[in-house]
């Protein structure tokens, strides 16, 4: 396996709950993991930071709506005169003992999310069709999924049996006093800044059903962070990196910026 | 600022009846009043006529010409339909605009001719609001607005004096939408969004209506999370309109957050519910700046200084809630000092719920010993952004208070409790102007006011807001409906088997098939190796792009008017009507066969406080039950096409489906009674259907009849509407209506 796929330094977590001992436990029982949670709340850093913690190699794959099975397992690819088989990122994974994290998986179609299933119970087995080849995955190898339940509808959702193959672990946005600490910590700005971006994540979040599908992830507020850092005023922070991304609704837009002018500076 | 006192000629300066003007002009001056005597007119209209334009053209020689013609019509055209005071008073109005200005002169001018045009015998309602409108700097709006009134009165004369008047709620509501103020609906969106974002509370914001013009409103309202605003507030113009809803709106939300439940009233007497209250604003909106500083720049907007030092109650509360909220500010008066002292010593127990009432009624005492005054029945909470102070105080059963309290806000007691009462009925609560009852099919006796509506006025390029009034009207007659002969089977059988063949639905890429919009690198790659190998194989390497099956919803819009009772066919054996039920009847047939889910309405209308609309089917229920109720329907009155329209959109956007058509099938141009002008019907429509479509609703019309309909191209847009002479063509219409959606 490549060091290309180690993640070297120690990624900056801090846990929300004990999501570190599930995860570690589901690892060693090697149940795969499903983390849920908001866009923005830490879902990615999180296998990061377990990967770095455990020592795996990590491969990830953004699922969209387009992506096919071959897109998972592999294909083979003409050189000169004969073909080559190029594992596809499970196929990768499960061969060589690392952690495979499907971001999104919800985004992926059905039909092609049950390539994992033989992989996700105690058969440990991925069947290469093309190949012929019936895969037993390496010891070491582990599914992890990402899933939003705010992206949940009748058109996009995980079939029930895809689903209960998983433990599910939830992160939510962090409380405040450790989102605060998150976002001074990865934007470099002081801690009374990072407080009033707290406070803008939950105005933010409080139009959530109110014409706001999503409030600011934690991730909106660090950039909004980083911008201040660079020199800009919270005021064009908050407008390029939370109330212009979370609405295209001018209405909505500028109540909310009106909301945050009324926040302590 | 124009004057707004109307000059009586008998006060005239002197020398202004001197004006030097040329002679041609003065020759001009003599002819016309040379004519106005022979006319008849009255002396002193004469009289004032030549000094008034002697004046205007010493000021503008250059409208000798053609204005000095247009000036004589307008006063013969006023004095011959209305009293010579009328007159005078819009000859005094003509002198004081010719010292503001040519500009000013021609713009009045032309909202003289346009209200003479269309209200010629009203000059004397519409004399008694020009020094209101003057005053407030709407000369160039004028115009626009006589045009509002004359729409809005019906054709009845009587209402529209009272619009011209300024009497009726509606000529208000037009004289803000269109001119200063910003009017509630358009901030409502924004403010909400702030204050939800803010305070995180779920608030459900209305508007008062204004009973009557002797009930003006002047401040918000609320109970529980329930906030009724104002339309406007009386004297808040511009910025400060938008302003004014959001500052109460704020600190209404404080209210919510820093007080769990309402103040009893007990033993106390009006004049310390009224310190109480104001001492329980200023602890709220104090406690709410401890968290949200920025708020004072929403509120100091309206909190100004009071440099009266009268000693009435209305200012010292004033004085008092301004100290307590500005502690640096000095204020010279004993009780003053000593209130704001007591409320700064008790600053550990501001979010004590009880100090504002503890405090209320030991320095309520104090002022009726000092003997002040207060008249509860015309106190009203200051600042302006404040409530009415309902909402925190619990006066159980005890009317007569709760009534005083409110006359000076503007507040209607008795409507308050009936909406108090639906408030335990129905915690659900939906804005007025978007509340759309479910309409009863059941025969009833009366009409039932669905819901208003606004209606867009082309030519002030504005939309008037709860302008328009839905009612469902009870089907007279039971007909029994037509059974269906061969043609009809025949009809049904085509448009069924197209509306089945014809997927609707979101488009689905179907993978490594012959032919399709792009090629498959992984088919292709396989089937280039498949070829090197030698092995069979097949041309599957493409994808497309298709759609599976039909989500669908639509809604058929059935124009019911007068004109549909014209006879049409070669032997005018048939009304137009029933081609329309029979188009009707074969479109739901066909789209119950394909299971599509369906509703049907007709509609007509007798002016816009009377749009009809009779409820043949909705989405639930059954087609067969719905089909005797179609045949029942009757013709008559206008076509209100746009209600109709906005009416449907609504209708349909609930359902769940991927897609939704609005069919509308009429027979001819958009027209009502109250308007005369052609064009803003049509206009109206061609909004409607914007609208409609800006929700990702399709809009399509059917034209009926062999008449040329030249207006639906203009409502509908190109290729959004096709004519039908009969029925044997409307399979066609609706299969290319489908391949379009099909398509898209």
């Amino acid at each position: 396996m490549s060091e290309f796929y180690f993640v070297e330094s120690e990624p900056f977590y801090s846990p929300q709950g004990n999501e570190i001992e599930v995860f570690e436990s589901a690892w060693h029982s090697r149940i795969p993991v499903m983390l849920k949670g908001p866009t923005g709340s830490g879902k990615t850093r999180f296998i990061e930071y377990m990967c770095w913690r455990l020592k795996l190699p990590l491969v990830t794959v953004s699922c969209h709506e387009d992506m096919t099975g071959t897109d998972l397992l592999g294909r083979f690819l003409l050189e000169q005169d004969r073909t080559k088989w190029i594992d596809g990122p499970l196929t990768m994974a499960a061969r060589s003992g690392s952690v495979c994290y499907l971001d999104e998986i919800v985004e992926a179609r059905q039909d092609t999310t049950v390539v994992i299933h033989s992989l996700t119970d105690d058969r440990r087995l991925l069947s290469i069709e093309k190949k012929g080849e019936l895969l037993r995955a390496h010891e070491n190898f582990f599914l992890v999924v990402s899933y939003n339940p705010g992206y949940q509808s009748i058109l996009k959702d995980l079939k029930e049996s895809t689903k209960q193959r998983f433990l599910g672990i939830d992160l939510n946005y962090p409380k405040p006093e450790l989102e605060l600490s998150v976002i001074a910590h990865e934007s470099g700005v002081n801690n009374r800044v990072a407080e009033t971006l707290v406070k803008v994540g939950e105005l933010s979040r409080n139009l959530v059903g109110k014409g706001v599908k999503e409030g600011a992830s934690t991730r909106c507020l660090i950039a909004a962070g980083k911008m201040i850092s660079r020199g800009f005023s919270l005021d064009q922070a908050c407008q390029t990196a939370v109330a212009n991304v979370i609405s295209d609704d001018l209405e909505i837009r500028s109540g909310l910026m009106h909301a945050i002018r009324a926040l302590p500076q | 600022m124009v004057a707004k006192v109307i000059k009586d000629p008998r006060f005239l300066d002197s020398h202004s009846k001197n004006h030097r003007v040329d002679t041609d002009s003065r020759e001009l001056i003599s002819a016309l009043r040379k004519r106005l005597v022979s006319g008849g007119y009255p002396r002193e209209v004469c009289q004032y006529f030549s000094e008034v334009l002697t004046e205007i053209l010493s000021e503008h020689p250059d409208l000798k010409g053609q204005f000095s013609e247009v000036f004589f019509d307008l006063i013969t055209e006023a004095a011959r339909k209305n009293s010579a005071g009328a007159t005078m008073a819009l000859l005094s109005t003509f002198n004081d605009l010719s010292m503001e200005g040519r500009d000013s002169l021609l713009v009045w001018s032309d909202a003289i001719k346009r209200l003479l045009g269309l209200a010629s015998r009203h000059l004397d309602d519409f004399m008694h609001s020009v020094p209101t409108l003057l005053d407030r700097g709407l000369l160039h709006k004028i115009e626009n607005w006589i045009i509002a009134c004359s729409r809005g009165s019906g054709l009845d004369s009587r209402v529209l004096g009272g619009h011209l008047r300024l009497e009726t709620r509606s000529s208000n509501h037009w004289l803000s939408q269109n001119i200063d103020a910003v009017s509630l609906n358009k901030v409502l969106r924004k403010a909400k969004a702030e204050v939800n974002a803010l305070w995180g509370c779920d608030i459900h914001v209305s508007e008062i209506p204004v009973l009557s013009t002797k009930n003006i409103v002047k401040r918000s309202s609320f109970y529980g999370s329930r906030i009724r605003l104002p339309r406007s507030y009386p004297g808040i113009k511009g910025e400060l309109s938008e302003a004014i809803h959001v500052a109460s709106l704020h600190h209404i939300a404080s209210h919510l957050r820093f007080r769990s439940k309402p103040f009893e009233k007990g033993s106390l007497k009006p004049i310390q519910i009224a310190l109480t209250s104001v001492l329980e604003d200023c602890r709220c909106e104090l406690l709410a700046l401890e968290i949200f500083p920025g708020l004072s720049r929403v509120w100091d907007l309206f909190n100004t200084k009071i440099g009266s030092t009268s000693l009435s109650a209305e200012n010292v509360f004033k004085r008092l809630s301004y100290k307590i909220l500005n502690p640096e500010f000095h204020d010279a008066n004993g009780w003053i000092t000593k209130a704001f002292e007591s409320f700064y010593d008790n600053r550990n127990r501001w979010d004590d719920e009880d100090l504002s009432r503890e405090l209320g009624n030991l320095l309520g005492n104090d002022l009726g010993q000092m003997r002040i005054q207060f008249n509860a029945k015309t106190y009203l909470p200051s600042p302006i952004y404040r409530d009415d102070n309902q909402g925190i105080w619990d006066f159980d059963d005890d009317i007569d208070n709760a009534e005083s309290a409110a006359a000076g806000a503007g507040v209607d007691v008795e409507f308050r409790e009936q909406d108090q009462g639906k408030e335990k009925k129905n915690s659900d609560i939906i804005e007025p102007s978007k509340k759309v009852n479910s309409i009863p099919l059941q025969a009833e006796s009366q009409p039932k006011v669905i819901q208003t509506q606004g209606e867009f006025d082309y030519l002030n390029g504005v939309f008037l807001d709860d302008f328009v009034t839905l009612k469902s009207y009870p089907f007279k007659s039971h007909q029994r409906a037509i059974d269906p002969d061969v043609e009809f089977e025949q009809a049904v059988n085509s448009i069924a088997l197209m509306i089945e063949s014809v997927s609707v639905n979101k488009h689905h890429l179907k993978r490594a098939v012959a032919y399709g919009d792009r090629l498959n690198i992984d088919a292709a790659i396989s089937t280039v190796i498949d070829l090197k190998m030698g092995a069979s194989t097949d041309e599957n390497y493409y994808d497309l792009s298709l759609q599976k099956g039909k989500s669908l919803s639509v809604q058929i819009v059935l124009d019911v008017s007068e004109s549909t009772k014209d006879r049409v066919g070669e032997d005018d054996s048939k009304r137009l009507l029933d081609v329309a039920l029979r188009a009707v009847d074969i479109l739901g047939t066909s789209l119950t066969r394909a299971k599509d889910p369906f509703s049907v309405f007709t509609f007509c209308s007798d002016g816009r406080e009377d749009v009809r609309i009779g409820l043949i089917k909705d989405y639930r229920q059954s087609w067969d039950l719905a089909r005797s109720r179609l045949y029942s329907t009757e013709a008559g009155f206008s076509t209100r096409t746009g209600a109709a329209i906005r009416f449907a959109g609504q209708q349909i956007s609930r359902a769940d489906t991927y897609r939704k058509l609005v069919l509308v099938i009429t027979d001819g141009e958009p027209f009502d009674l109250d308007v005369s002008d052609e064009k803003y019907f049509i206009e109206d429509a061609r909004h409607a259907v914007s609208q409609v479509r800006q929700q990702s609703i399709d809009v399509y019309c059917i034209g009926l009849g062999d008449k040329s309909n030249t207006s639906l191209e203009r409502v509908y847009g190109k290729g959004r509407y096709s004519v039908i002479k009969n029925t044997d063509q409307l399979a066609e219409r609706i299969g290319s209506i489908y391949a379009v959606l099909s398509k898209q």
